[in-house]
Parts: C-alpha cells; sequence; structure tokens
C-alpha cells in the first residue's frame, strides 16, 4: 500500500525470500515483513518468528485472501503481531480478529482512517456484534 | 428435522441486528454500492430486474409447517402473494422494498430460518438429497452431517470473501438426487472395502459458462476428517482462485488449471497441518448435532375413510404411481407435491397454498415438508392409509398433477421474467412445452423425460444436465435459444451435447415437442428411456428432425 511507511526496518516479504534463497539475509534484521495479498504464498515458507511484526496489505476489502493468510500465518505458529494494511471495512473486524489479526491500518478514502487496534474497535466501532455464547 | 440450540439462535438473532444495522448505514450514505453490495449478497439481497429479491434459506430442503406459515405471511404482506422455489432448495421473494428486509428476516429468525449466505461469494447454502433418511437404499443419513457443515460455514470468518461462489451438496446413497457432481464440492457417503463408514469427496463441479463434472478428490475420507479437509479445500481456493476474471475464478477453473494432482497435492499439504482442534467456527459436533434432530416416528394416522370411487380409481393409481414412494419405513410413502403445470410459474407457490400444505403436513407428515432441488415439495412420509384423503384434499386445492419425472416437470429458471442477468424468457417457454404435452395418456406414456432451461449462460436452470436442455441467448436483442441433449444429473451426471444452431422464441416449444415425438417414434418400446434411445439412434437423428 502507498500508504505504508517503508523503512529500513521493513522488507517485502518478495526481497526477504531472494535474500533467503541466496543465503544473504544474516547481515540484516528487519523487524517488519510486509506481505501482498497477491504474493502471500511466497511468505509461508519462510521462518516468520524472527519478525516483530507482519503486515499483510490488501487494496480491496472483497479480496479475502487476507483471512486465509493471516490465519494460516498463526497455524504456521508466529506469534508476533500481525497487522492489515488496507482497504478494510468495519463490517470485517470480528472475522479479522477471528483470523489472528492485531489491528488494520485503513487507507485513507475508507470510512475510518487510522490505525484499529481489532480488539478495541471491537467494542467501539457501533458495527460490533457479539458473539455468541455457547 | 434440526432443532436450533440457544447459541443457533443466538447467532441468527445477531444477524438480522447486524443487518439492520449495515442497511440503516447504507441508506444513511454511510456505506457505498459497493461496500454495501457483499454485505446485502451475503445475506441473500439481490438487485433484479423490478425490485429487490431475498433468497431465504432451506438447509437441506428442510422445513416445518410453522416456517411454512411464516415463509405465507411474507409473501402476503412483504410480496406479491407467491414465493418461488430454487433448484438448490431454497425460496425467493420477488418483489420487497430492501428497508423491509431486516424486519423479514426478524420474522424469519422467530422460526428458526434466515438468509445468510444464500448468495454473495461464500459458502452457499448446502443442499442433500431429498430422500435422506426415508431412502431404503442409502448408506447414512447425510443430513446431520449437512448440519454440521452449515454451523461450520455460517459465518466462518475465513471464507466470506471467496473468490467466487461456493457450493457444497451431500448424497448418502448410491442414486444421486442431489446433482452432486454439478457442485463445488460433492460430498457422498459411502462403505469401503471393510464396511467403514465414510466420504468421497468429489471437488471443482459446476454449470454456468464452463460446465464441468466433478471430479474425485479423495477415494474415501473419514468421518472425523471432514471439516478439517473442507477447510483445507477452501483455504487452498481462497489463496489461489483467481480474482481477475469472475467468469474464471470458480473452484473448477482452478482444478482444471493446475491440474487435479497437484490441486490434491495442496489440500494434502494444508490438511496434514491441521487438526479438529485448531478450527475456527466449530461450535458442536456431530453427537450434539444429531441429538438436535427431532424424531418423533411413528407417528399417529388418522385412520379415515380410503375409498377411491371407481370413476376417479385411474386418476389416483397414476398420482400414486407417479407422485408417491416407497420409504424404508413399512406402511409410510414420501408424497410430492408437484409445482409445475401450464397455469403454474414452475417452482411458485401462493400464500395460500403454503398454508393449505402446512395444514396437510400437520395432519399426515408430522408437519414436515422438503423442498427439492427439480423444484417440488415432498411430504417425507404419509402412512398408506391417508393415501386417499391426502390425495382428495390436493386435488380440490389443485396440487395433485400426477406429473413428477414427467416433461412437464421442468426445471426453470426465473428467466427474464425477473432476473436481470437473463437473455431470454424461461417460465413462458416452459408453459409451452407443457401444454404441449398435455394430454394425461400421453405424459404417462413419453415416461422420464427431464427437461431444464436457463435463460442465460449463467445456468440456474441446470440446462447442461437436463435430458433436454434448453438455453436463451441474446442475438442483436432477440430471444434464441440453444437446445443440448443427453445430459443427465443423476450418479452418471453428463453435460449434454449441443444439437445445432440456435431456434428462434417461436420455434423452440415445437422444436422440444419434435424432438419428444421422434423419440416416441424410434423407442424400441415403452420401458427404452430416452437417454437410451439417443444413445442408440444418435444425435444427428434429432438434428434432422430439428433442422430438416
Amino acid at each position: 500500500m502507498d500508504n505504508f511507511e517503508f523503512s529500513e526496518n521493513t522488507i517485502r516479504a518478495s526481497e526477504w525470500h531472494e535474500l533467503l534463497r541466496e543465503g544473504r539475509y544474516e547481515r540484516l534484521n528487519p523487524a517488519v515483513l510486509v506481505v501482498a495479498a497477491e504474493s502471500a504464498l511466497e511468505c509461508l515458507a519462510l521462518p516468520l518468528n524472527r519478525f516483530e511484526r507482519i503486515v499483510v496489505t490488501s487494496s480491496d476489502f472483497n479480496d479475502g485472501r487476507l483471512f486465509s493468510i493471516g490465519r494460516q500465518i498463526r497455524l504456521l505458529g508466529y506469534s508476533g503481531r500481525l497487522t492489515v494494511v488496507g482497504n478494510v471495512l468495519p463490517d470485517q473486524y470480528t472475522a479479522l480478529r477471528s483470523c489472528g489479526f492485531d489491528d488494520a491500518l485503513i487507507c485513507e478514502d475508507c470510512a475510518i482512517g487510522g490505525v484499529v487496534v481489532l480488539d478495541k474497535a471491537l467494542a467501539l466501532s457501533g458495527v460490533e456484534y457479539p458473539v455468541p455464547e455457547t | 428435522m434440526y432443532n436450533y440450540s440457544i447459541y443457533d439462535q443466538q447467532l441468527v438473532d445477531q444477524r438480522v441486528f447486524q443487518f439492520r444495522d449495515q442497511t440503516r448505514r447504507f441508506l444513511a450514505g454511510d456505506l457505498s454500492d459497493e461496500q454495501f453490495r457483499p454485505l446485502r449478497l451475503m445475506n441473500g439481497l439481490y438487485i433484479q430486474r423490478h425490485a429487490p429479491m431475498l433468497r431465504v434459506a432451506i438447509p437441506y430442503g428442510e422445513l416445518n409447517s410453522r416456517q411454512l406459515r411464516v415463509l405465507a405471511a411474507i409473501a402476503e404482506t412483504y410480496d406479491k402473494g407467491f414465493g418461488h422455489f430454487t433448484t438448490r432448495q431454497n425460496i425467493q421473494f420477488n418483489w420487497l422494498k430492501l428497508e423491509q428486509v431486516p424486519d423479514i428476516l426478524e420474522e424469519l429468525a422467530t422460526v428458526q430460518m434466515h438468509a445468510i449466505q444464500t448468495s454473495g461469494s461464500c459458502i452457499r447454502n448446502i443442499t442433500c438429497d431429498h430422500l435422506a433418511g426415508i431412502d431404503a437404499t442409502e448408506v447414512e443419513d447425510p443430513r446431520p452431517w449437512c448440519e454440521l457443515v452449515r454451523q461450520w460455514a455460517t459465518m466462518h470468518p475465513e471464507f466470506q470473501y471467496l473468490p467466487r461462489k461456493f457450493k457444497i451438496a451431500f448424497s448418502g446413497s448410491s442414486t444421486d438426487r442431489a446433482a452432486t457432481m454439478a457442485h463445488d464440492i460433492g460430498l457422498k457417503l459411502i462403505k469401503n472395502s471393510v464396511g467403514k463408514t465414510g466420504f468421497e469427496v468429489h471437488v471443482g463441479g459446476g454449470l454456468g459458462r464452463t460446465p464441468v463434472v466433478a471430479r474425485k478428490i479423495k477415494e474415501f475420507l473419514p468421518k472425523s476428517d471432514l471439516l478439517t479437509y473442507l477447510e483445507a479445500i477452501l483455504r487452498v481456493y481462497n489463496l489461489n482462485g483467481r480474482r481477475d476474471n469472475k467468469y474464471k475464478s470458480r473452484i473448477k477453473i482452478l482444478v482444471k488449471a493446475i491440474g487435479l494432482d497437484a490441486f490434491r497435492g495442496q489440500v494434502e499439504l494444508v490438511f496434514q497441518n491441521l487438526n479438529p482442534n485448531t478450527l475456527l467456527n466449530k461450535n458442536t459436533d456431530i453427537s450434539t448435532v444429531k441429538s438436535r434432530f427431532r424424531s418423533v416416528f411413528p407417528f399417529p394416522v388418522n385412520l379415515g375413510s380410503n375409498r377411491v370411487a371407481a370413476a376417479e380409481y385411474k386418476t389416483y393409481s397414476r398420482w400414486l404411481e407417479k407422485n408417491t414412494l416407497a420409504t424404508k419405513f413399512s406402511n409410510y410413502r414420501s408424497v410430492y407435491i408437484s409445482l409445475k403445470s401450464p397455469d403454474r410459474p414452475p417452482g411458485d407457490l401462493t400464500a395460500g397454498e403454503m398454508r393449505f400444505i402446512a395444514q396437510l403436513a400437520d395432519k399426515y407428515s408430522d408437519s414436515l415438508i422438503r423442498t427439492t432441488h427439480t423444484q417440488n415439495l415432498l411430504l417425507p412420509l404419509v402412512h398408506e392409509s391417508d393415501l386417499v384423503q391426502l390425495w382428495q384434499a390436493l386435488t380440490e386445492a389443485n396440487l395433485s398433477i400426477a406429473n413428477i419425472g414427467t416433461v412437464q416437470d421442468i426445471i426453470c429458471c426465473p428467466g427474464l421474467d425477473f432476473c436481470s442477468l437473463a437473455n431470454t424468457a424461461s417460465i413462458p417457454i416452459a408453459q409451452e412445452i407443457q401444454n404441449r404435452f398435455s394430454d394425461t395418456d400421453e405424459l404417462h406414456a413419453l415416461g422420464d423425460i427431464q427437461i431444464k432451461i436457463s435463460g442465460c449462460m449463467n445456468a440456474c436452470g441446470h440446462h447442461h444436465i437436463g435430458h433436454i436442455g434448453i438455453l436463451g441467448v441474446d442475438k442483436r436483442g432477440e430471444e434464441w435459444f440453444q437446445i443440448t441433449l443427453g445430459g443427465r444429473a443423476d450418479q452418471s451426471l453428463k453435460i449434454g451435447d449441443r444439437l445445432g444452431r440456435a431456434v428462434d422464441r417461436n420455434s423452440i416449444a415445437g422444436a422440444v415437442e419434435s424432438i419428444i415425438r421422434h423419440y416416441l417414434r424410434n423407442r424400441f418400446d415403452q420401458g427404452e428411456h430416452f437417454l437410451d434411445t439417443l444413445e442408440r439412434i444418435g444425435i444427428d437423428s434429432f438434428k434432422e428432425v430439428v433442422y430438416g
């Protein structure tokens, strides 16, 4: 996403994959891995727990890959912070949380801008629906 | 029939609350058309030719009389007094107002019904053999498995925004009455070589503009692995299915593109790393589901008069032969109520008829009704001593037409009369064909011929798998019709072959009549089925009678 700031601490999954393949990754120590929804499969073969944060980007709220990527990352044992960046609807917060995301950075042209911590948003957004009791 | 738990009821109630809020935000301009679209579709709401259309789920085709009465009330209060039963066992209301839909959903929720996931790019309503649990030949009753999958798939957080719609069907019998092989996933309960029951899993079937027969991905899946295996298939599809072209985004295209073996390999890889304890959205287990199926069989019978007047005996016998079936319970038969006749759009039922059938169900079939994928209704179990009374009651209401499985029993989409996607009308074509075969003796002499009509390539009328299939196409603003022959929807599911060039609106009913009369003239004897005659004499022989 254009509005996600890349820094020296940040690396795209595709670049990281390349570095790993070439054995050049030991000298680098990025804290944030950025995974684009369309290249998600690359990241699933990477050692993920070395990253403090994984950011999954998507430009379309209809792109349901986000949810499977989050879920798969958690199933692979990743325990750090998992963020979605892009165009998501408040109506999707519950599902994003269930699939393992901690927060969402909503793009500017969406209904809500800025960072949304999903746990808090679920209680504040006005479109949170209580999880049924079993 | 399954009875909701507190959890099921809470979930449906909350979905009503959620959709009311989404509708309010849309009407207030807080949600754009684009943002509201998937939210309303996930709730069964389409914007159709004339008005919003709401598709209400009838999970695996099971209804009770209380539910049917509420559907009647909705038809009367919010629609024009009728509902339309679909090929996926649901019911549609075609003349609603958007702002009233939350109220309708609230009314549905009072009788354990909803419209969740009846459309949109998500896992749709689960369909099933309409004779499940009563067919003497079935391996196991698939309905509890349908319910387990329904609960798992309902608002599953991972699978609400798939590349495209996703349809799952179940069968527990060697005779496939649910067209399972035309589904994204078809599940058949089977016994393996050591007598264990499990699922044969088929994947990648579908109709639409690229008809594909599903292929076997798993020879034998233990029942305990059902949800994890489904999750694996859905995840591979969700991550890899095409999203750039909606005509190429169904799972059938993915399976075809990478090959069945490669697809199976990816599924197995995901599957091996899953276990039942990590499943999302699994709130129950099969034994709990089974315990919530109500069974009060055998139920009281009425023991009224079962005498048929001599003058009516032939008509009654025909009805008994065509519209009733033996079940695995001795002295009980299943009774079809045909929703097909020249004076009724296929699958339509008025509110008054719904109430009348609900009353009959209360009296004769333990308050239970089923919908079939052929757009008819079924009273699943009726005691033999009640059949005459039931037939008489149905006859008085003009609902005893004995045409199940005949050329009048046409599957048909709503077509241009309602659907904004349609190229052509479907309902008037069905009615014209039905009128050409209105002689009862002739109708019965013809035997089992399935005609299926779709008004566009989306194939909601399943034309590809009709013995005679009709597809409406638009040619420079005019309605034309392509004919296919030799399709079938059963366990030997086959896509029909195109007969030749399209015929015009005025010729289509005549062309179908010519095909059927050619079969009549050429069949070996009355026992030779249409498909057998077609195979024996060849499609070219039929071409000649249509095109000269």
